[in-house]
């Protein structure tokens, strides 16, 4: 019996390793092992009020903060019984595109393009491919510029709360962050060029369950009913859809579909699934590709990038809208509080994001459970991984090409582990 | 020299015979008596710009005592100065901390900065603690506590540039409550004042410094229960 550790997987978020064990030759298991310690969100916002909820729920990552926020909100609005108005709406969605386009240009330039292109870092890659590094750095600049002129901060956007924002934008600066999403859009049908010209390690998802929430009329990433395959349900029925139990090796929960298949959220599974919603060029890049719909999780880094482009449309669209409506001074929509629980679920740059939260009659927190989309994933990449490291196995391969390969197929996935660290059940 | 008619003066109930052509703040130097200058150097040409004020000393005693800058104040027969008295010091430190909010304050906790001479004085006047409410550009009425919304700005440390209540939303005190009981004392002054309720002040400052002593001493100052 022996066993092959990757060590602690570099360029990722959070800390993770994959362990294979073998007995002789034959494979014994594989364990995606999440070593974050446990994070204690779902317990330590209880008793909170409710206006604090969003506040310290966007604490859980740094770099999906603007969705943890808006999901949280959404909760809580959704508990509530709060509607808000068009303009709200828009600007939350404005703000949901610099998120993913943030979270996406850092993943593609920084995190996964160093892979393809046989770099060990980002950095490695200034001599051959300076203009790429450059353009990510623009790039990824734009997706927290947004998210700054919208939400007030690059990270943590303090503006947006329960029944809308504190301070509103000016038309000035959202016409400035126009021009430069227009200048942008260029640099991401490169990128997506770059991404199609690469080779990608054939890997076959033989389950191809995948899930994502199903949009309005746009490509929006907010949703109020949940597609898993070609069935829907409310959000509300999400323990339908995922079943969670807690694993001895990582302290991350093991989530399947019921009948104890992995699923698949992100990139990948929102363009396999809704990719008629996507706008126009994003949908040209997708047709032109000739990839999709795709069962190899290794394409989620090409995914990733036609998102973008379809980001930076939605946003020059949102902002024309902005501007022609002209911003009007909208105060916060009042909130009473009641006994209730509230379900929130948005589409965050790595799958769907869920807040469970209920509340007492004086609008403190009762009780909480967050579904991220790495905790849906870690189960899809260790059965992929169980698949793969087999056939290499087969393949005569020795341990460092092994490693290296789990390595890949682990970052495909742009799995943030420290958001996945939630091992408290809840019962209420 | 000898052409030249000294005058005598007074530093610190010293008498001193000093040349009319200097300044207080040459004669100080020269006794070894310290005066604390940021933009006084030796080195410039003749006219000293007297623009840090960290120089003042008390001019004159009694109830008629003025304030004057050493390093511009020429000595004449008879000048009566006094370089360190408690007034003195807490004006000081007001300008320091003036100065403290007008300055980046990146290199703060920077190893390599230890030889910065701002950084000491504000060390040596117990200056570190700034609050949000320093670098907050609202006032008056625009104030989010004239407002009714309860902001940490007048208990938390500042540094941040106050981007939140820029931005119309309350500070909830993420950089950390300032232990100074200074500080605490003139927060509780202002919260009272704009007839806000303490209870629930400490219920927010919970939020960021659960369980901090600063949340014990605020108690202890404002009379509430933790």
């Amino acid at each position: 019996m022996r066993e092959i550790h990757t060590g602690l997987i570099a360029r990722i978020e959070g800390h993770g390793k994959v362990s294979i064990v073998l007995r002789g030759d034959v494979l014994e298991n594989v364990k995606m092992q999440v070593v974050e310690g446990s994070r204690f969100f779902e317990t330590l916002i209880k008793g909170r009020p409710w206006y604090e909820v969003p506040t310290i729920l966007m604490r859980i990552c740094s770099i999906c903060t603007a969705d943890h926020n808006l999901a949280a909100v959404r909760a809580v609005e959704n508990a509530f019984e709060v509607e808000v108005s068009e303009q709200t709406r828009l600007l939350r969605e404005l703000l949901m595109h610099g998120s993913i386009l943030e979270s996406h240009f850092l993943h593609i330039f920084f995190l996964s393009l160093p892979d393809l292109l046989g770099f060990p870092s980002a950095l490695a890659m200034k001599k051959y491919y300076p203009e790429e590094l450059e353009r990510g750095f623009r790039l990824k600049k734009l997706g927290n510029d947004v998210q700054r002129v919208v939400g007030g901060r690059a990270i943590h956007p303090e503006k947006s709360k329960v029944g809308g924002f504190t301070s509103l934008p000016t038309e000035n600066q959202l016409a400035n962050l126009k021009r430069r999403i227009v200048l942008a859009l260029k640099d991401a049908l490169h990128t997506v060029d770059l991404i199609l010209t690469q080779d990608y390690a054939e890997i076959r998802d033989s389950w191809g369950i995948y899930s994502c929430l199903m949009p309005g009329r746009n490509y929006d990433y907010f949703g109020d009913r949940i597609l898993l395959g070609e069935r829907v349900y409310e959000v509300s029925r999400y323990g339908e859809v995922i079943v969670e139990r807690p694993i001895s090796h990582s302290t991350a929960k093991r989530s399947t579909t019921k009948d104890g298949k992995p699923i698949m959220v992100g990139s990948l599974a929102r363009l396999n699934l809704i990719w008629d919603k996507l706008p126009p060029m994003a949908k040209e890049c997708y047709k032109n590709s000739d990839r999709f719909p795709s069962y190899n999780p290794m394409e989620n880094i090409l995914a990733q990038a036609i998102e973008t482009v379809a980001s930076l449309e939605r946003c020059v669209e949102i902002i024309d809208e902005l501007i022609t409506r002209g911003i009007r001074n909208e105060k916060r929509i009042e909130i009473k509080p009641k006994e209730s629980r509230g379900f929130g679920a948005v589409e965050a740059p790595r799958g769907t994001l869920y807040h469970d939260i209920a509340f007492d009659s004086s609008g403190k927190v009762k009780a909480c459970n967050i579904i991220t989309p790495t905790a849906i994933n870690t189960y899809h990449m260790e059965e992929i991984l169980r698949k793969e490291v087999k056939v290499m196995l087969s393949e005569e391969k020795n341990d460092e090409e092994i490693k290296k390969m789990s390595e890949v197929i682990v970052r495909a996935y742009d799995p943030c582990l420290s958001c996945s660290a939630h091992v408290i059940r809840i019962k209420e | 020299m000898s052409s030249i008619r000294k005058v005598r003066i007074k530093i610190d109930d010293l008498e001193v015979l000093a040349d009319p052509e200097e300044k207080v703040l040459d004669v100080c130097r020269r006794l070894g008596i310290h005066i604390p200058t940021l933009c006084y150097n030796p080195l410039l040409p003749q006219e000293r710009p007297g623009s840090c004020r960290l120089c003042m000393v008390a001019i004159g005693k009694g109830e008629k005592v003025y304030y004057r800058e050493a390093c511009k104040t020429p000595v004449r027969s008879g000048l009566e100065v006094h370089t360190n008295t408690p007034d003195l010091h807490s004006l000081r430190r007001d300008i320091v901390e003036f100065l403290l909010a007008r300055h980046r304050r990146n290199c703060w906790d920077c190893p390599i900065s230890g030889n910065c001479p701002f950084v000491e004085l504000c060390r040596d006047y117990d200056v570190e603690c700034l609050t949000v409410c320093a670098e907050c550009p609202l006032q008056g009425e625009e104030c989010l506590l004239s407002q009714g919304e309860i902001c940490l700005g007048p208990l938390t440390y500042f540094g941040c540039g106050a981007p939140c209540p820029k931005q119309g939303h309350y500070c909830f005190g993420c950089r950390g409550l300032v232990p100074h009981e200074d500080i605490i004392k003139s927060a509780v002054e202002v919260y009272k004042s704009k007839g806000i309720d303490l209870q629930k002040v400490v219920e927010r400052m919970e939020l960021f410094s659960y369980s901090s002593e600063v949340i014990e001493k605020f108690c202890e100052i404002a009379g509430v229960r933790e």
